[in-house]
């Protein structure tokens, strides 16, 4: 027997005996209290790492959340706010036109560049996965570097680069590719999702890369040896066992890029308004809480329905 | 043999490229235009100059943003280390009815919008009765950054052997003690990777404190604010770029301290 298999005998022998220690009345006084004590001290200890985070969530996350639902049922104006129950807020945002056309430009944008992320960023996940573990943790690195700059910062220097005036558009002028400035660079859908594959890439290739890297050489070399092309490996093995991180990295991405407002607001002009900006608008221009409070929730719904797709498919455990 | 060569370079040369276009070269636009000697930022180039730079210690709207931004962070920071390490405690090392729903409880503000999460607080403040201020936007960090905390330092959590705080307490130690000088010390690369991380998130967030902090400014608000103005800007780009190479210089400090803690397989943000 090796030495690791008389290790796991000797742990079930002595969880048969704990076990049935346990039952056994013969216990000795000192023996059951020092076991009582054993379970409150782990019980202390439980509860107080679960209460205190638990007490600050429900209190600053979860209460606010549950208000903020209750509220996009109130009747409410400019300025005003009524406790009344109306589904006036969720009406009015499915009844007017450039409501409706903002929610289908922010599907638009964000189910676009979630598709371009991935197109652009599953070769690069490939590539990590299949070179030596050096480089790959450098270039890893490098991809998360910029994650850490502060996002408005790295929008306005899309801005500068972007801009009629900017860089890429005097560059091209200047090296007679075009003649005038293309416009559609900035203050557009282009722009938004543009900033958007920038800000969101690293993210989408991390979790495809994981997965990636989690199929065994051998699978691959047996599929070879099978006689399978270059294309069929890529079909019918490394595809199928890489959408669990396809999956993820998907869903990562595009719940930020629904709510998404400083992009749109910065660089997409009136053509790229997305729902977030409506709902900024609401609540710190249009002063109409219950609206913003119901369009908020509309997308909070969207979410929900993505994580609980997300939890069923993949379950908590893996997502952590 | 040789097709997977040539395959293998243009994999290469595709990674790079789109690092290069994608991920680096606004930043790199943005470095360059904090050295150039013109408020417009185009082509062709005005000549090197250094005023910009002096121009930040001229305007104290801007340092005070700084300065506001640095000690939120930092109590944000210290708040949710304690919270989340906690939290992390309660995810990975008991096993217990309602573990399942603990997790989700904890992990769903890590993926809730931003701007929900903004909104809800700016509704929940002022309904309270709680004025907005700098305060509010310590207590609408904290929300977020424990649960990233907690689920940096769960997953390290996960990797622990029980076994090695149990021997600790069989030798005599009282639970605080085997956590100190046993526990603590094992976990402590991941705590500080997680604190590194939630204090550069809360010294940049934007989002949610745009709707949570009234009239105070932090930094990420006075940059908002100021790219209204088209003379801002090349100050705007010379703070950037001292701030683009001072959390430069924190990442490296991060991945330094994980890598000294023999993290090799988790990278800091996953």
């Amino acid at each position: 027997m090796t030495l690791d298999g008389v290790r796991q005998a000797g742990i079930f022998f002595a969880k048969r005996e704990s076990a049935n220690s346990m039952t056994a009345s013969s216990l000795s006084h000192t023996h059951r209290r020092h076991r009582w004590r054993l379970t409150f001290q782990r019980y202390l200890g439980l509860t107080l790492n679960v209460f205190p985070p638990f007490i600050y969530l429900l209190l600053l996350f979860y209460a606010p959340m549950g208000m903020m639902f209750v509220i996009s049922f109130w009747k409410s104006g400019y300025m005003t706010l009524e406790p009344a129950f109306t589904l006036e807020n969720y009406k009015t945002f499915f009844t007017t036109p450039i409501y409706l056309k903002t929610l289908y430009n922010t599907f638009l944008i964000a189910t676009g560049s979630m598709i371009l992320l991935v197109v652009i960023g599953y070769p690069i996940a490939y590539y990590l996965a299949r070179i030596r573990p050096k480089y790959t943790y450098l270039i890893l690195f490098l991809l998360i570097i910029p994650v850490e700059i502060n996002f408005l910062i790295r929008i306005f220097a899309w801005k500068i680069a972007l801009g009629n005036n900017g860089v890429i558009n005097s560059f091209l002028m200047q090296l007679g590719v075009i003649d005038e400035p293309l416009g559609f660079l900035l203050y557009s859908k282009t722009a938004v999702m543009i900033v958007l594959i920038h800000e969101w890439l690293p993210y989408v290739i991390i979790p495809i890369f994981l997965s990636l890297r989690g199929i065994p050489d051998s699978v691959i070399e047996a599929a070879r040896d099978l006689g399978s092309s270059k294309y069929d490996i890529f079909r019918h093995v490394l595809l199928p066992l890489s959408v669990p991180g396809l999956f993820a990295s998907m869903v990562l991405v595009y719940i930020p890029m629904l709510g998404e407002f400083a992009v749109p607001a910065l660089v997409g002009g009136p053509s790229g308004y997305m729902l977030g900006n409506v709902i900024e608008s609401q609540f710190l221009s249009a002063g109409n809480w219950g609206l913003g409070s119901a369009v908020g929730f509309i997308l909070l719904f969207i979410t929900l329905i993505l994580v609980a797709v997300v939890i069923k498919v993949a379950g908590v455990e893996e997502l952590l | 043999m040789k097709t997977l060569r040539t395959s293998k370079f243009w994999f290469a040369f595709y990674t790079y490229a789109v690092m290069a276009i994608l991920i680096y070269m606004p930043i790199v636009i943005l470095i360059t235009f904090s050295f150039n000697d013109s408020t417009i930022m185009s082509l062709p180039w005005s000549g090197f100059t250094l005023k910009w730079y002096q121009k930040i210690a001229e305007r104290p709207d801007l340092l005070k943003s700084l300065w506001n931004s640095l000690w939120v962070a930092l109590i944000v920071t210290a708040v949710s280390l304690v919270l989340g390490v906690l939290a992390a405690n309660a995810m990975a090392r008991y096993r217990y009815k309602g573990r399942i729903f603990f997790t989700g409880f904890v992990s769903i503000p890590f993926v809730m919008p931003w701007l929900i999460l903004g909104i809800a607080l700016l509704v929940f403040f002022t309904k309270a009765g709680i004025q907005l201020s700098l305060f509010t936007v310590i207590l609408a960090h904290i929300s977020f950054d424990v649960p990233l905390v907690a689920v940096l330092v769960a997953s390290r959590l996960h990797q622990f052997d029980p076994n090695l705080e149990a021997a600790a307490r069989d030798l005599g130690c009282s639970p605080l003690e085997a956590f100190r000088l046993v526990t603590f010390p094992i976990i402590a690369p991941a705590i500080i990777a997680a604190g590194i991380l939630a204090f550069n998130w809360s010294f940049d967030a934007f989002v949610i404190t745009h709707f949570v902090i009234g009239h105070q400014i932090t930094f990420p608000i006075w940059v908002w604010s100021a790219l209204r103005f088209p003379k801002n800007l090349p100050i705007i780009n010379a703070v950037s770029s001292i701030i683009v190479v001072v959390e430069m210089g924190l990442i490296f400090f991060a991945e330094w301290i994980r890598r000294r803690g023999g993290g090799e397989e988790d990278s800091i943000l996953f």
